[in-house]
């Protein structure tokens, strides 16, 4: 996808965006306490600046202006093997977020020991670490280990998991 | 003088010591992992922080972004891949020393112009904070609310060339900021009826999210770094001859990182390019530079490590954070109820004298661990990547369970990781929604106050001497980068 039409993707998410936030703040309820701008005249405020920014940048880039962007500041560098095709690379992206996710659903119910450990083992893996030795012992060796950190050390208190209780 | 000496009473905290050395060392590993910017590694540890004593906790952040700085060096000598993007400035001689066999002698210039650079910075900011600070003291409702908007005014300067996407991106953080009770009534706002919202999203949390998680779902798609030789590992510290060459572009990093580091918005990146550029216009053999040069090097590792000091300035004095670092500092004073800005050198003095004495032990911890350590850094940039993203995930998980035992919280890093890589995606600059998010309380609930003392009269705004004079500052500031934006000329002219 273009710059351009990234651009005016992220015009029609910001204009959304902003129409919702108006429509939120305006249903907030008054209070007594209240003052004359209200608990959502600000937000309405930030709401329409948005939208005006929204529109500005749509309009900029039907007119052809030249792409706008942050300038990440690509440095210079040397780098091992070429980049990652784009089907490849969005898997491996959701991949991670998938496993993340997933660390978030069973960390109540297996613990965090063994969650850490699968964490580890399901993102060593993906990112393309070899399913042998050397994975599995940080997979198996990184749960008790941070887990002796916070729950030991730092007296935080981490999560048991409700399958061995 | 008073200030001084009492920054010099919190060296001999055995904590303080601690947090400066541990800071640094963390830092430096970090740095040298390219992908790893300084903002990441002291995100990293800043759930780390939470059950610190603040003087300890802010002293570890801030020695991060220190050592930061110099491990960024390491790489880009090595191997050719700038560790932070600070450093890109270093790569060109940097590298061509090290093809030439003097890498340990560009390691040296690099670590001694950094030490010089913190120094000195840190010398600015221990002059300059505080008396910027007794004038924001005399500030009313209507200054507060004007300062916000002048600290808002310099997303332009954040935006990375789109003031209208930095616009989005603050609107967005002001968004965020809005979500939980409001300032004045106490009316919850924007919960969508769930009670982890009522008091708000922290902005640690966004923080982690859009800065460690962002990273690590780019990076695992990114082709590994180069490797960089064991041999190399000599450091050679720059002889009598060579400190005297080096004087020049060191004192032209030094005087370049300081205007730039106080500028919000311009940052060590921007501060080391432009002394790179200024030491070959008053070099007397610009002709060595992009072929080894040690003034290539001079003068932008001086600048970037100023910039780590002089960043403070805004920050501390105005509460107004202008770079992605200072804003994780920012993190780190919230967490402990610390509210950066002018109240800050009278409600908690001993924190702001103890992270100045914290930032003399970090240059000093740079210095003598930067002798040792660049053995442990080869040897950690040589690791293999997928091991490294699987740790850094495992870290940042735990962490940020550890802040508050919240479930909510972990499905929230990873919700808002997902949008900072969709915004890197389109484009969208991170730091203005961090601006917008930390900034958000602070102009809402002033402008509020402001008009309930005015009944209701936006004219307060501008008979307020000092709010009129912060607002005209921020009017100017953004007229000249809207006219930039607009501007194909402008526009064009720029490098």
């Amino acid at each position: 996808m273009g710059e351009r039409q990234r651009d005016r993707l992220l015009a029609v998410g910001a204009a959304c965006f902003a129409g919702t936030l108006i429509a939120a703040a305006r249903g907030i309820e008054d209070s007594l306490l209240s003052d004359t701008v209200g608990a959502g005249g600000v937000p309405q405020g930030v709401g329409l600046a948005m939208a005006a920014a929204a529109v500005a940048l749509f309009v900029k880039s039907l007119r052809g202006a030249a792409p706008s962007g942050a300038a990440t500041a690509p440095a210079e560098s040397a780098v091992e093997g070429p980049a990652m095709p784009w089907p490849a690379a969005a898997m491996r992206t959701v991949g991670l977020v998938l496993i993340l996710v997933g660390y978030g659903l069973l960390l109540p119910l297996l613990g965090y020991a063994a969650t850490v450990s699968l964490l580890v083992l399901a993102s060593g893996r993906l990112a393309g670490a070899p399913w042998r030795l050397p994975l599995l012992a940080c997979g198996v060796l990184s749960g008790p280990l941070l887990w002796a950190i916070f729950d030991r050390a730092l007296q935080v208190r981490m999560p048991v998991g409700s399958l061995w209780n | 003088m008073d200030t001084v000496i009492q920054a010099l009473t919190q060296l001999a905290s055995p904590g303080i010591v601690l947090a400066a050395f541990g800071g640094v060392l963390w830092g430096i590993f970090g740095g040298a992992l390219p992908g790893i910017s300084p903002s990441i590694a002291m995100a990293l540890l800043l759930p780390f922080t939470v059950g610190m004593d603040p003087t300890t906790a802010l002293v570890l952040l801030a020695s991060v972004y220190v050592g930061a700085e110099y491990g960024g060096s390491i790489p880009a000598i090595l191997i050719r891949t700038p560790g932070t993007n600070s450093a890109s400035a270093t790569v060109t001689d940097g590298y061509a020393m090290a093809q030439q066999g003097r890498a340990g002698e560009a390691l040296g210039i690099s670590l001694m112009s950094g030490l010089w650079g913190g120094l000195f910075g840190l010398a600015v900011l221990v002059l300059c904070t505080e008396s910027l600070a007794r004038v924001a003291l005399a500030f009313t409702p209507a200054a507060y609310f004007s300062l916000g908007i002048l600290g808002l005014s310099v997303i332009a300067g954040l935006s990375g060339g789109s003031l209208l996407k930095g616009v989005i991106a603050a609107g967005i953080g002001l968004s965020i900021a809005f979500i939980g009770s409001d300032p004045v009534s106490g009316v919850p706002r924007f919960t969508f009826g769930s009670s982890d919202l009522l008091g708000g999203v922290k902005p640690i949390l966004i923080m982690v999210g859009l800065f460690a998680v962002t990273e690590m779902l780019v990076q695992i798609t990114e082709p590994d770094w180069a490797k960089a030789v064991k041999s190399q590992a000599r450091l050679k510290l720059p002889n009598w001859a060579m400190s005297k060459r080096l004087f020049k572009p060191q004192a032209i990093g030094a005087a370049v990182g300081t205007v730039e580091g106080v500028t919000p918005g311009a940052g060590g990146t921007i501060a080391a390019f432009m002394a790179y550029s200024e030491a070959k216009r008053w070099s007397k053999h610009p002709e060595e530079f992009g072929h080894g040069s040690p003034e290539g090097i001079a003068a932008p590792e001086s600048a970037n490590n100023v910039v780590t000091a002089t960043a403070l300035v805004p920050l501390l004095s105005l509460g107004i954070p202008g770079s992605n670092s200072a804003a994780i500092l920012l993190g780190g004073f919230l967490i402990h109820g610390l509210q950066p800005g002018p109240m800050l050198f009278s409600k908690a003095p001993e924190v702001v004298y103890g992270l100045y004495g914290g930032l003399f032990l970090a240059n000093i911890a740079m210095l003598l661990l930067g002798l040792v350590i660049l053995s442990p850094c080869i040897w950690l940039v040589n690791r293999p990547k997928p091991y490294l993203i699987a740790g850094i995930l495992a870290l940042v998980m735990s962490g940020v369970y550890a802040i508050h035992q919240s479930f909510f919280e972990i499905f929230l890093v990873i919700g808002v990781g997902v949008f900072g890589y969709l915004m890197r995606w389109l484009k969208v600059p991170v730091l203005p929604l961090v601006l917008g998010l930390v900034l958000g309380f602070m102009v809402e609930s002033n402008f509020r106050r402001s008009l309930v003392i005015s009944d209701g009269d936006m004219m307060i705004f501008l008979t307020d001497k000092m709010s009129l004079g912060l607002l005209l500052v921020a009017a100017l500031l953004s007229a000249y980068t809207a006219w930039k934006e607009f501007t194909p000329k402008a526009k064009d002219q720029k490098p």
